[in-house]
């Protein structure tokens, strides 16, 4: 165990030096949130509530939103895919932790890091806009509690899994950074990211509905919102999806052992 | 004779490349046909190295060389042949087999380049679980030994290229390995730093009973570390045994080196041998082995002679006249 606290630890340490990078990435973040809030706006000018939405609670959303990603996004697939290709990774393979175990604690060290700094700087925002429009309260009990750290822990697990399948990915083909972009659209639009479940057309909406990409955004937000609840057979759907990824990863990590050649 | 701690039986390790015609109109063509040919990087290779035996593992570019070591670090997965290293399958990559032997190549870094060297040593002394107090006395050993106290918490990208490698070597031994693959730890130091490695390397291997794999295009590292060496051509092994017995079997001719009084003319050494640089008043003659004493002789009563010395060729132009020899027979 004390192995993994030190590489978690070590991964801080070096997003530290990093810092600059992160600073961007956190920026780029809330940029982002900050077009969204204004197409929002501009959506309920005139109006007071849209689709059971008043616009305080869309503004939360998304506020909500931002935190979830803050806590939860990867970006490490083209930096580590590259590393593949040009056969960087030799000397995390000669080490006894298997390498996408080593993948994940330096993800867990390096998002440390950024948590602590982009959750403080999102709370602030939040803060400013509470000011101004009245976002809808947030009621904070044990129960919500409990589903939303479970639910954080699920959303980052999925980001991980994608991120780590692409890198993965990478022992076979080239381009597969690219997957980094398809991983971005496909969870902003099925996860609730971009569009509250309510705001979305009938099909897509029961598309969504189908795939366990919600339990990433509009699940926890909804749970926050008191809007929705966790059931039995949430856990159940969830619990079945995250270890299909995990054996997915396990396969390919299995094939790409064989498959490695070791560039340079 | 104890069992070997390496052993490998007719490793073979092929790659797919594929081949691309230049150009725009080859890289359209090669979206429905692609070219793969088949590279034998090893081909049909076996050996066995004892516990505590230093081996030079020779060979000229693109010879096999790093392959072979990388299969043996568990890296590649061989396209044929057994491999056991500590009595293991290397690509089973089982953690006690990986706390038991370390890889350092001249060429890629496993330091963290933004951060001191210090930090990487304590990670591996994570990931190895290295107790405290075995680690403290591994590192003051090797610190003392390469003398790297004062750089050692330097970011290491400021670090120059002889500094930065002995750090790659501190990281690697911190876990104390019993095997240890080096291949082109020397590659780019200047002659003072190679001999401080070396005599590092040497060090190592007495102290801790490591045996070692060492490849390097230097020959002093060769002969001063190794009394065996492998000599790989084309991923076949062309030779495997004591280094002086490459020196007696491929060095036919020995060195003479003269420093005349009077002038003479180029036709008249002729006469004694090959001559191979002649610019008055020095001479260098290559001279049959067993006949050079002899011939100094009769160049002594025969010129007036200031100076007569006679010299092993290098063992780079030994290597050379084997890699030739071996192309003839091929
Ligand atoms: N990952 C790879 N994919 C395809 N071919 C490779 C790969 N690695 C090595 N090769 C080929 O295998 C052959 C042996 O390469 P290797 O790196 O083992 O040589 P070496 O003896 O270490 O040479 P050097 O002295 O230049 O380091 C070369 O022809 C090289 O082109
Ligand atoms: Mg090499």
């Amino acid at each position: 165990m004390r192995r993994y606290t030190a590489l978690v630890s070590l991964w801080f340490i070096k997003a530290l030096e990093y810092r600059a990078e992160l600073v961007i990435w956190a920026v780029l973040t809330l940029l982002n949130t900050t077009i969204l809030l204004a197409i929002w706006l501009s959506v309920f000018r005139g109006v007071s509530s849209l689709q059971g939405y008043q616009v305080g609670q869309v503004l939360q959303y998304f506020l909500l939103a931002t935190v979830i990603n803050g806590i939860t996004a990867s970006h490490f697939e083209s930096w580590r895919s590259r590393e593949v290709r040009e056969g960087k990774i030799d000397h995390y393979l000669t080490k006894p932790i298997p390498y996408p175990l080593q993948v994940l604690l330096a993800d867990i060290g390096n998002r440390s890091f950024y948590v602590l700094l982009i959750v403080p700087i999102t709370l602030l925002v939040y803060l400013a806009f509470s000011f101004h429009y009245s976002l809808g309260v947030l009621t904070v009990s044990p129960l919500i509690l409990f589903q939303c750290v479970l639910l954080l822990g699920v959303g980052y697990l999925i980001e991980f899994s994608f991120a780590m399948i692409a890198v993965l990915l990478s022992f076979w083909f080239e381009g597969a950074e690219g997957l980094e972009h398809f991983k971005w659209i496909s969870i902003s639009l099925l996860s609730g990211f971009m569009i509250p479940l309510e705001f979305m057309p009938l099909w897509m909406r029961s598309l969504v509905n189908l795939l366990p990409l919600k339990y990433m955004y509009a699940v926890p937000i909804q749970v926050v919102q008191q809007r929705t609840s966790l059931g039995i057979s949430d856990l159940l759907y969830i619990g079945g999806f995250l270890l299909l990824l995990f054996a997915l990863q396990r396969w390919l990590w299995h094939r790409a052992t064989l498959k490695y050649t070791s560039a340079g | 004779m104890a069992q070997p701690v390496i052993s490998l039986h007719h490793l073979k390790k092929y790659f797919k490349v594929y081949r691309k015609k230049p150009g725009l109109l080859g890289s359209i063509q090669s979206l429905w046909d692609r070219q793969y040919e088949e590279v034998k990087a090893v081909d049909d290779i076996s050996f066995e190295i004892y516990p505590g035996e230093i081996v030079g593992f020779i060979g000229q570019n693109g010879a096999g060389k790093t392959t072979t070591l990388k299969v043996l670090s568990g890296l590649l997965y061989p396209t044929s042949g057994d491999v056991s290293v500590l009595g293991f399958n290397p690509w089973d990559r089982k953690a006690e087999f990986q706390k038991q032997f370390a890889l350092v190549m001249g060429q890629k870094n496993q330091l963290w380049w933004d951060l001191p060297a210090m930090e990487s040593f304590l990670l591996n002394k994570a990931i190895y679980e290295v107790p405290d107090d075995k680690f403290q006395k591994t590192l003051d050993i090797l610190m003392d030994l390469l003398d790297v106290r004062d750089i050692v918490n330097i970011q290491v990208r400021k670090l120059s290229l002889g500094q930065r490698m002995k750090c790659e070597l501190i990281a690697a031994l911190l876990h104390s390995p019993k095997v240890l693959f080096l291949d082109e730890p020397t590659i780019g130091l200047d002659v003072v730093m190679q001999k401080v490695l070396r005599d590092f390397i040497k060090a190592y291997n007495e102290e801790f009973k490591a045996t070692i794999i060492l490849t390097s295009h230097y020959m002093g590292d060769v002969k001063e570390l190794c009394k065996r060496a492998i000599v790989i051509d084309h991923g076949k092994k062309i030779f495997d045994g004591e280094l002086q017995e490459i020196i007696d079997r491929f060095a036919r001719n020995k060195i003479l080196s003269l420093t005349l009084n009077d002038p003479v003319k180029q036709s008249q050494l002729e006469k004694f041998g090959t001559v191979k640089e002649f610019d008055y008043p020095k001479a260098t003659l290559l001279v049959p082995r067993g006949r050079a004493a002899k011939i100094a002789g009769e160049l002594l009563t025969r010129f007036s002679l200031a100076d007569v010395n006679i010299e092993e060729p290098t063992i780079d132009a030994i290597i050379r006249e084997l890699f030739l020899s071996e192309k003839k027979t091929a």
